[in-house]
């Protein structure tokens, strides 16, 4: 029986003398899944941008080796050139994926490039399966996050492919979108399609792979020498909150919030009362109002109604020196976050609103840092500059930090990291507000738990909050347990 | 009553405006044309563009400051100390017209069709490249999700201590650079996405150029501007 | 040197052109806000750069011919769609500003995209940059006003270009 993929490369980077993989050997069956497992930067993408003949023929990187799909050779230009037909692609992100400007083009797009008959039949029935039918004209940009990401996977599946290659998947959605992609995947084995997913947060995936494997040390191995290696999710240390000392430093009350006079209401009567030291988390699924209400503790939005203290003062009454002292916003995007041209002036330009001296800082660094005191923070990994935000914050001394999705995109080493690193801030006194959607820091880190509903806030245990998180996700196993 | 016109048709009119604004060098032709073409913009554009009429206003009345400030000739009228020289009307006249022949070619353009409709029509009527037309697509895609990054990009500017308005080359230096960190990201993959989407494999069909009455009028009207630019 | 562009060329050439459409309806607060206070040299000095700074930008990414009067003549087309007063001279001015621009880096047979070139490609737009604004303002300003502030353009594009090397280098 024809396979699907046969791998064997000895060899294989974007530049000569730079390799990135070596000794890959893989086959895969149709109508497996293979889970690809490995940190971030080990070469999980290269993977794909090798077997799709991408590296080689669109990104002038090497391969040294062969690599078969299905009936094609996809290193030779003209399979490279055939490969669309067999393939259907998810990215990590829509911003990284989406090429059109309304749904129906989107999902046009790739009909048309094949020639394929039919297309606009065909375009509208993959749409309303996908529940995007009445937005076929849109403008993208008006889609939700969860519509983007289904527009996604219907231009993934609309023109039939028969190997499905997800990469991180789940990257930026929370657990009521992860079922979505769950749904998916499902609807493909059921289909018989074959399937490749790269993950570094693989909690799921594990149960449903046929086959694992792991890229380290620049090259894969497969199967799992301890699936402990992968998944963080330690035991639940719910702590008592500290009796002792307790200082009210963030408080709303009856806060209301729109972007524009025609919009509707992101917030409506939102009453929270934080103390200092502590780790709260503010949970909700993705566009409930993390962000904005965020902002607004920052100082950064003004609502429109009710009342913002942060450690007393109103935030956007502050000089931004006074407001800085007291909260400082960290955003999901570490690239935002930068605003000088090297990591040191970054840091020096911390130093300075925080009236430390520079190399009082310097000397409590890690030495990664210390190496990359010269270069610019846009050469990072997307893990260092996601730290070097939270180090930049620290420096600035505020006592409140409010971190946007602080765990999205980390590897398991570093979210292990965040927590410990969290917990100590707390012992200097330091609030820190977590919005996320990731159970490991409920699980990890939280004292307590707010969650955004229909505009409102609600305090809710660690442990509810807990299952409200795992609940999308632990349903559906149970709805689909062969 | 919706107008319907070939965006192709639009768009070489609207470019022959803006053309023939720069290229008009007597008073006569240019009136015609600017005042011609303005009222068609105002009739089709006044309720959607209110906005950018005033604008244009405004511009209009920086004109007249700078005519009175710069213009030459012989002084006509004097209002207080204000001296107003015989090269200031007719400067800005002149300018005025020119501007107005622009802008009327946004207007008599945006209203009556959209970059989409025009990249489609462009691409399957007039054999535009399909490179041209994808990257034209993509960019104005992009430009949504650029402007949400400039607005957070000054929210971290504001909370940091900073300008969020780059005035200095320094500020551009470091307001472009998470712009352009997070552009190229996106560049690379939608790229790769869409190689893998079968880009070139893309062949689009032509359809023949269909032209509607509106078509044939506004390509008169644009024969006799051109003639008119020439002879008179 | 090769000249054929790939998809991910194009999303680049997209990406420049995007990025400028945005930021050059933008940039005209800071113009206006610094000509209030400085007059209209220190604007013309602070801010015209950033017009012709997507030529020089597109080249030291893409590193290929045609790759400074896509740029520019792409980014002024997306800003001529957005309906704004200019209309399509956003399109006329950016394609012979990047023309001039792709010069430089012909005139070098394309051997170098380095800062260099990237401040020549950067200064050189001004030239028909201004002269086009001379068809549409000359019946206002004399001549001496022109050269002037052909000077403060070209000024002012060098310091861009520069940046737009520096930004290009430090993103790739």
């Amino acid at each position: 029986m024809q396979k699907a993929l046969q791998v064997d490369v000895e060899e294989a980077g974007y530049e000569f003398g730079k390799l990135i993989l070596r000794n890959v050997h893989l086959t895969l069956e149709k109508g497996e899944l293979l889970l690809l497992l490995g940190p971030t930067g080990s070469g999980k993408s290269t993977f794909i941008l090798m077997i799709t003949g991408v590296l080689n023929n669109l990104l002038y990187g090497y391969v040294k080796g062969t690599v078969r799909l299905f009936d094609i050779n996809p290193l030779e230009p003209e399979g490279f050139r055939q490969v669309p037909r067999y393939i259907g692609v998810v990215l990590q992100s829509h911003e990284l994926q989406i090429a059109m400007q309304t749904p129906l083009d989107e999902v046009l797009f790739t009909l048309e490039n094949l020639g394929v008959e039919n297309a606009f039949e065909k375009a509208k029935r993959v749409l309303d399966k996908y529940g995007l039918l009445d937005k076929a004209e849109v403008d993208v940009e008006t889609l939700s996050g969860g519509e983007k990401k289904r527009l996604c996977l219907a231009s993934s599946i609309v023109h039939e492919p028969e190997l499905f290659i997800l990469d991180e998947p789940t990257a930026n959605l929370d657990p009521w979108g992860e079922r979505e992609i769950l749904n998916y995947v499902l609807e493909l084995r059921r289909r018989g399609k074959t399937v490749i997913i790269t993950e570094h947060k693989p909690r799921y995936f594990l149960k449903i792979a046929d086959k694992i494997a792991v890229i380290e040390n620049h090259t894969l191995r497969l199967g799992l020498k301890n699936s402990k290696d992968f998944i963080y999710s330690a035991t639940v240390s719910l702590k008592k909150r500290r009796e002792k000392e307790r200082r009210e430093i963030v408080r709303l009350e009856k806060v209301k919030f729109r972007y524009c006079s025609e919009c509707s209401l992101v917030l409506r009567d939102t009453s929270l009362q934080v103390f200092n030291g502590e780790n709260v988390a503010i949970i909700g699924p993705n566009g409930s109002g993390k962000t904005t209400l965020g902002k607004i503790i920052s100082g950064l939005l003004k609502p429109i109604d009710g009342e913002v203290r942060i450690a007393g003062a109103v935030p956007w009454q502050l000089k931004p020196r006074e407001l800085l002292k007291k909260v400082i916003y960290i955003p999901q995007e570490p690239n935002y976050f930068f605003v000088r041209n090297t990591v040191e002036e970054e840091l020096k330009l911390a130093a300075e609103y925080g009236s430390l001296k520079l190399e009082d800082v310097v000397k409590n660094l890690e030495s990664w840092i210390l190496d990359k005191m010269n270069e610019s923070p846009y050469r990072l990994s997307y893990g260092q500059k996601k730290w070097l935000t939270y180090i930049i914050a620290r420096i600035y001394g505020s006592k409140v930090v409010v971190f946007d999705e602080p765990t999205a995109g980390l590897d398991f080493q570093l979210v292990k990291k965040f927590f410990t690193w969290l917990k100590e801030e707390g012992r200097t006194g330091v609030t820190s507000i977590l919005l996320t959607h990731d159970v490991r820091v409920l699980e990890n880190a939280a004292d307590r738990v707010f969650i955004i509903e229909n505009g409102e806030v609600k305090e809710v245990s660690v442990r509810e909050g807990i299952e409200i998180l795992r609940k999308p996700v632990e349903e559906w196993f149970y709805e689909n347990q062969s | 009553m919706k107008i319907k016109a070939n965006p192709s048709i639009l768009f070489l009119y609207g470019l022959t405006l803006t053309i023939l604004a720069f290229t008009l060098r007597k008073l006569n032709p240019l009136a015609f044309s600017s005042l011609l073409n303005l009222s068609i913009g105002l009739v089709l554009g006044f309720r959607k563009y209110r906005f950018l009429i005033a604008a244009f206003l405004l511009s209009l009345v920086g004109v007249a400051v700078n005519a009175l400030i710069f213009a030459g000739g012989e002084p006509v009228y004097h209002i207080g100390c204000l001296v107003i020289r015989s090269g200031a009307i007719t400067g800005f006249i002149e300018v005025s017209l020119r501007l107005a022949l622009m802008f009327s070619a946004t207007l008599i353009f945006s209203s009556l069709t959209n970059p989409r409709d025009l990249l489609r029509s462009l691409e399957s009527e007039l054999g535009l490249p399909k490179q041209v037309s994808f990257t034209v697509s993509l960019s104005l895609r992009l430009l949504k999700i650029f402007e949400t990054d400039i607005r957070e990009i000054q929210a971290v500017r504001k909370s940091r201590g900073l300008r969020t308005t780059p005035i200095t080359p320094s500020d551009w230096d470091s307001f472009l650079s998470p712009l352009l960190s997070l552009g190229l990201e996106r560049g690379r993959w939608i790229g790769i996405a869409t190689e893998l989407r079968g880009f070139s494999l893309r062949k689009v069909k032509k359809t023949c150029l269909k032209l509607g009455f509106v078509d044939f009028l506004l390509l008169t009207l644009m024969l006799i501007q051109v003639l008119a630019s020439l002879l008179f | 040197m090769k000249f054929n562009y790939t998809t991910v060329d194009l999303a680049i050439l997209a990406v420049v052109a995007a990025l400028f459409g945005a930021v050059f309806a933008f940039a005209w607060t800071p113009y206006y806000a610094i000509k209030a206070i400085g007059g209209k040299p220190a604007a013309v000095l602070l801010t015209y750069g950033i017009w012709y700074m997507a030529a020089p930008l597109t080249a030291t990414l893409l590193k290929k011919p045609g790759s400074a009067v896509l740029g520019e003549t792409l980014a002024g087309l997306v800003e001529s769609l957005i309906p704004q007063i200019g209309g399509s001279s956003s399109l006329i001015y950016a394609f012979f500003q990047g023309l001039f621009s792709e010069a430089v880096y012909a005139l070098g047979k394309y051997r170098s995209f380095g800062s260099l070139q990237a401040v020549l490609a950067g200064a050189v737009p001004a030239i028909p940059s201004i002269l086009l604004d001379i068809f549409i303002w000359k019946s206002i300003y004399p001549l001496e006003v022109f050269t002037i502030l052909t000077v403060l353009a070209m000024a002012s594009g060098a310091i861009y270009g520069f940046i737009a090397y520096k930004i290009a280098e430090r993103t790739r």
